[in-house]
């Protein structure tokens, strides 16, 4: 299956024809379209790795030196969520619950590692202003998009959360775009989310510290 | 002698006024002076403490690092008001032993940043200290912050779709209505046909029937 994507891409890539360029504040960008409106050349592998992740990675299931959530683990936040958290701190600094999970970066980088296009080291990070920052770093192969700019999100792209450009909080990997809105996938829960359309490429956030603020695209 | 002298030239309604206005000043200062020569006792000013960390003049604490109160005696949340500046919430919390209380910032102290902290006992008593802030966070820290950016994003994700049900099925096109959401909670309806109450009822009977009360939903029908 994944080498028979492979293939696919291999062929796209060299069928296609054009250029990316980083879309900054509101700037016209070059689209390219590869696949079925999957994102840069790995977007729809992206996709399938996260949603694997999030939903068939059974309890226990080691990446790196990080697990799904452990059941022995009996902390609030860990009961509420899929993948292992600790409520307050993190891990780091609850040795003693032997539970050191993912965070969010956590389910980007491995789902673009499961799916063959291993982000580069800039973006490989457990701290999502640090990804948001790496996204927009000429020579990456990476662009991103601000939300309500001239480049729609497309499915495997990175979408970013916070209060703004410079108070980054939270990733999630876009698994489906719909005419109403995005299916995104992230590591705090086993379920997807929803986030919806309100206008041309604008898409409405949880709250004043959880705005969609862009998408990350590699290219 | 003098005083008594004068207060015998009073009328006797004033009299027993200054007399009662003397005794009220005599029984004041009486207690002022038994306060002041009793020791306070250790449940009087409640628990004595015995180590804040931060020590007074630190620097390079960590942004994520608790202010740790240790007491000589067992404390509860309520036992000690705090406060920074600049200002920041912070969440209390108590040790197994009841000895400790941890005061833990929302999410992070701002990197580089000077501290003054003032711990008042509510029984009585107070203690200032300030410390200051490393200036770049470690990779440990980013991870701690990370965990709990994510959690307070699921937190907001939920409320949100508690207060914006059925996103996902809009817009809806039904034969008397159509639905649609615009944003900021505002959800725009149209009606169709030349019979509006029956159309209207229809599209708040879609919500009931989604298991959705459209009383509690920001309804406004399209171009008014």
């Amino acid at each position: 299956m994944l080498a028979g994507n492979k293939l696919i891409f291999l062929i796209v890539v060299f069928l296609t024809v054009g250029s990316y360029q980083d879309a900054g504040a509101q700037s016209s960008s070059a689209t390219v379209i590869i696949g079925s409106g999957s994102s840069g050349t790995c977007g729809s592998l992206v996709a399938s790795a996260a949603q694997r992740i999030v939903h068939e990675w059974p309890t226990g299931t080691v990446w790196r030196d990080l697990k799904v959530c452990d059941p022995a683990c009996t902390d609030r936040q860990c009961q509420k969520i899929g993948i292992c958290y600790q409520t307050g701190r993190g891990s780091d600094y609850y040795p003693s619950l032997n539970c050191r999970g993912m965070v969010c970066t956590d389910l980007v980088v491995a789902a673009y590692e499961v799916a063959g296009c291993p982000l580069p080291s800039d973006a490989d990070t457990r701290w999502s202003p640090a990804m948001w920052g790496a996204f927009a770093r000429a020579n990456l192969n990476l662009a991103r998009y601000l939300n309500g700019g001239s480049t729609p999100p497309e499915i495997g792209d990175v979408l970013f959360f916070g209060r703004s450009r410079s108070s980054i909080y939270h990733v999630s990997i876009i698994t489906e775009v719909r005419d109403n809105g995005l299916i995104m996938h992230q590591a705090n829960s086993r379920k997807c989310r929803f986030v919806p359309k309100i206008g041309d490429n604008l898409y409405e956030g949880y709250d004043a510290n959880h705005q969609v603020v862009g998408w990350g695209r590699m290219l | 002698m003098i005083g008594l002298t004068m207060l015998k030239n009073f009328r006797p309604s004033k009299r027993a006024v200054l007399l009662l206005g003397l005794v009220v000043v005599l029984l004041v200062g009486l207690v002022f002076v038994i306060r002041s020569r009793i020791p306070p006792t250790e449940k009087a000013a409640g628990p004595k403490i015995v180590k804040i960390a931060p020590e007074n003049g630190s620097e390079n604490v960590s942004v994520i690092a608790p202010i740790e109160i240790t007491f000589e005696g067992t404390v509860s949340e309520d036992s000690v008001v705090c406060t920074l500046e600049p200002n920041i919430e912070v969440v209390k919390t108590v040790s197994a032993d009841s000895q400790t209380l941890f005061l833990s910032p929302l999410p992070s102290f701002e990197p580089g940043t000077e501290y003054a902290v003032t711990i008042t006992k509510v029984l009585g008593g107070s203690q200032s200290f300030s410390f200051k802030t490393s200036e770049q966070l470690t990779a440990s820290e980013k991870t701690a912050l990370q965990t709990d950016y994510d959690v307070k994003f699921n937190e907001a994700a939920d409320e949100y779709e508690r207060t914006h049900p059925l996103l996902e099925r809009l817009p809806v096109e039904e034969n008397l209505f159509r639905i649609e959401y615009k944003g900021n909670g505002l959800y725009e309806y149209t009606l169709k046909g030349s019979d509006r109450n029956r159309a209207k009822e229809a599209m708040l009977n879609w919500w009931r029937e989604n298991g959705v009360d459209p009383n509690g939903l920001n309804l406004k029908e399209s171009g008014l």
